[in-house]
């Protein structure tokens, strides 16, 4: 193999692909990254056995061939040469890096040693979206998720496809987010609606890896899901199991309705979560119709108390949250007014944006 | 050659021919799913496995196969999730206080949708419900072949849900998983219906209420007037019960007083076996009291238990109410509770659902219970199915809120006060005797008490 690659696009591959390297007692070689041509592209590949990361680079290809590599030791060379053209030539098992006035020589392990990457059929039934839509929608949705080795089935993020819309949910049985991508934004070749469950590790991926620019199709076969674009390919497992059936836990109907600024909310939160003590407790406390008080204290250092100016329908109540749970599903709404919906002490209470049917999160309170 | 052997066998040979590293991570997992004689099935644990044996392997194994049982002509592979547990553990990322509550529906087994709260051990057994247990443990020793359907009724609160989901718990322990149970409230199976609707999946129910061998069904009376659920459920019904699987209904009603079900789901219900749950008696409600006090991890002495059995007579729930109270009474002072302060929690619980009850509430809830409109029934028609709805509506506001015969009369559509006196008379006189009229007005109470 022998190729001429610009040192930009070889580091953007590395970065894509860096994220599925693994390093592996038993199986050295997952270390590494694959460099391979095919057609007349450069493809480069990582895997951890439960991901698979391709992307293509542009760069001049003189002759064919492969070999896997470090990834670390490379990346950190491409990382720190000077100059923009790089050439790559496989010598047996070795690989030299010569630029115009540097040159490595690194060991590498044969293409034939490293995993298969196994393929996803694409079919006619797929799904299309904005990179950038998908991102933002895995990111407000991916703050509620929490891995448990108990319940597989709540470690991941359910892609539900229905007939009309997109939804992606995610839950650590103290909170729920939902995002919702209607069909008018999106490309959906699905003759029937699906449940999958994709693992929290990929959906993490997704948005590090994949370029808000481009379009992602995303085909599902077998128990395994591709997102591909252009010129990434990410293939995941996915988690056998049923996702639990949310829609009975979502508060159909408050009691109190408090309607005020995020940012005023998340001032609040921050400077009043100083003092929540080590179980992270804030009160909220309603009865008055325009200020809703924010109330913490701690045994050992004290107490305070933040008025945010709010519209309150509803009785006075009294109701404690953890505060960075409250803090991660205020961020998450999209616009400055903030909705929160509130049930009593024990029951969930709801966030939204005032008017956005796209997107809440749903939290439970701390026992008082 | 039994499989496991066979594949220890094969293993065996396989390792000594790749190396170590490739073994563990390739081979390791891996189980014979099927073996006939022109070919094998191998289970591996993801896909990445099966790609690389498929092409590196297929041909060692086929010929170290060969070795044992030589008809074999082909390998094939297939990807088993379960064969690896999730190796990777990741720590919690904040400590959480135990204050902090969780969503408890997913605590909820998503395939069975059975609540593992629920067990029949602690179930307490009385006269009012010795019937429905005798039954309901009949059925889980033999499933689908006893009682088939099991069509429990009985009144809000009175122990139904944690009788046949304890059913379904039971069955699936003694039967250790081997039996599918599925569990799912008649609310449930209408989104059902309705999703798969719309998602044009229509196959849907056919596949998750078809292929299993319990299906136990709550709060049936909800499915009534529903039609393309109705239709659905009777096709689910009749294709379980063809096949000699369990169906375990339960009900707020009898069959025969749920309006508006369709006459052929009526006469299927009424084909198995019907129990009923009614109100514990006192000997009863104390032995449920000193559960749920030890449950509680609480202590409560004989007089306050005598005291709460005496008073709170109607509700399971509401005894649970009342215990939640004297429990947090407790934590917080630090002292046990006096019988006066007992006294004043089980008042102050009985107080608030009279004082929500308006006669409004009860006329809507008798129209809704006989499907009539409200302005039918306080309106002129002499209908004779007016009739009956207006006489317990009149009933019932004297009874629950204690109203004069000349406000009544004026309520129900300016009527002559005799005619509410007449009621009421003949519907006491009637309520000794008549069983199912008791029932329809239990089930109108609890209505008129859930909207209160």
């Amino acid at each position: 193999m022998k190729l001429i690659i610009l040192k930009n696009h070889l580091k953007a591959g590395l970065d894509a692909v860096g994220r599925a390297v693994t390093s592996n007692l038993n199986l050295p070689v997952l270390g590494n990254i694959l460099i391979k041509t095919t057609n007349n592209q450069i493809k480069l590949s990582a895997t951890n056995l439960e991901i698979a990361i391709t992307k293509s680079v542009y760069g001049k290809i003189i002759e064919d061939g492969s070999i896997t590599i470090p990834y670390g030791v490379l990346a950190n060379i491409i990382n720190n040469v000077s100059s923009e053209r790089i050439n790559l030539e496989t010598k047996q098992n070795n690989l030299i890096i010569k630029t115009d006035n540097y040159e490595a020589k690194l060991s590498g392990i044969a293409e034939s040693e490293f995993p298969i990457v196994p393929k996803v059929k694409e079919g006619k039934e797929y799904l299309e979206i904005n990179g950038g839509l998908l991102k933002d929608n895995v990111e407000r949705v991916i703050i509620a998720a929490g891995i448990s080795d108990l319940r597989p089935e709540i470690s991941g993020m359910l892609f539900r496809i229905e007939s009309s819309e997109l939804k992606l949910v995610a839950t650590d049985t103290f909170r729920l987010a939902e995002g919702k991508i209607p069909n008018s934004q999106i490309k959906n070749n699905f003759k029937q609606g699906m449940d999958v469950i994709v693992p929290l590790k990929t959906a993490q991926e997704i948005s590090k890896v994949i370029d808000a620019e481009d379009a992602v199709e995303i085909h599902i076969d077998n128990n395994q899901i591709l997102f591909k674009t252009k010129e990434l390919e990410m293939v995941s497992r996915l988690i056998e199991g049923k996702f639990p059936d949310y829609n009975s836990i979502v508060p159909k109907d408050t009691d109190i309705q408090v309607s005020t600024t995020k940012e005023d909310f998340i001032s609040a939160l921050k400077l009043t979560g100083s003092l929540g003590s080590r179980i992270s407790e804030v009160k909220l406390k309603t009865g008055n119709k325009k200020v809703l008080e924010v109330y913490s204290s701690d045994n050992a250092l004290g107490e305070n108390n933040y008025l945010v100016p709010a519209k309150i329908n509803g009785a006075e109540s009294q109701i404690s949250f953890n505060w960075r749970f409250l803090l991660d599903g205020i961020k998450a709404i999209s616009g400055d007014q903030v909705l929160i919906g509130l049930n009593g002490e024990s029951k969930p209470a709801m966030i939204n944006a005032p008017g956005d049917a796209t997107y809440f999160y749903v939290l439970m309170p701390i026992k008082q | 050659m039994i499989n496991e052997e066979l594949w220890q066998s094969v293993l065996s040979e396989m390792e000594l021919q790749v190396s170590r590293a490739n073994f563990l991570t390739w081979l390791k997992n891996s189980r014979l799913v099927e073996n006939s004689d022109e070919y094998i099935t191998i289970a591996l644990p993801n896909h990445f496995a099966k790609e690389w044996v498929e092409t590196k392997y297929d041909k060692l194994i086929l010929g170290s196969v060969r070795n044992f049982i030589t008809s074999v002509k082909k390998v094939e592979y297939v990807v088993e999730g379960g064969l690896v547990k999730a190796s990777i553990t990741h720590k919690v990322r904040q400590v959480l206080n135990d204050k902090q509550l969780a969503i408890e529906e997913f605590k909820v087994d998503p395939e069975t949708n059975l609540n593992p709260r629920y067990n029949l051990n602690s179930f307490v057994v009385g006269s009012s419900n010795e019937l429905a247990y005798s039954a309901a443990t009949a059925v889980v020793q033999s499933i689908g072949s006893k009682y088939n359907p099991l069509f429990i009724y009985g009144g809000v609160g009175l122990g139904k849900t944690h009788l046949i989901q304890g059913m379904g718990n039971e069955i699936k322990n003694l039967h250790k998983n081997k039996v599918k149970v599925k569990y799912v409230t008649s609310e449930k199976f209408t989104n059902d219906v309705v999703t798969a609707i719309r998602n044009r999946r229509g196959d849907d129910i056919k596949n998750t209420y078809r292929n299993i061998d319990v299906l136990i069904i709550d709060d049936i009376q909800f499915i009534g007037g529903k039609e393309k659920t109705e239709e659905e459920f009777f096709h689910t019904f009749n294709a379980l019960h063809e096949n000699n699987k369990q169906i375990i209904i339960s009900s707020d009603r009898p069959p025969k007083a749920i309006p508006i079900l369709e006459e052929r789901l009526r006469s299927r219900f009424e084909a198995g076996l019907i129990a009923d749950i009614s109100l514990p008696d006192y000997e009863t409600r104390v032995a449920i009291i000193k559960n749920k006090t030890q449950e509680r991890g609480a202590a409560l002495d004989n007089e306050s238990i005598d005291l709460i059995a005496k008073r709170v007579q109607k509700n399971i729930r509401e005894i649970e109410g009342v215990l939640n109270k004297i429990v947090f009474y407790q934590t917080s002072y630090q002292k046990p509770i006096s019988i006066g302060q007992v006294e004043k929690i089980i008042s102050e619980l009985a107080e608030r659902s009279r004082a929500n009850i308006n006669p409004n509430q009860v006329i809507k809830a008798v129209a809704s219970f006989f499907e009539i409109a409200a302005n039918d029934l306080t309106g002129k028609s002499r209908n004779k199915e007016f009739i009956e709805a207006r006489q317990i509506t009149m009933y019932l506001l004297r009874d629950m809120l204690d109203m004069s015969y000349p406000y009544i009369a004026n309520k129900i559509g300016k009527r002559d006060h005799t005619t509410v006196i007449y009621a009421c008379k003949k519907l006491s006189k009637d309520l000794d005797k008549n069983q199912p009229l008791i029932d329809k007005f239990t089930a109108i109470r609890e209505m008129i008490n859930k909207m209160g």
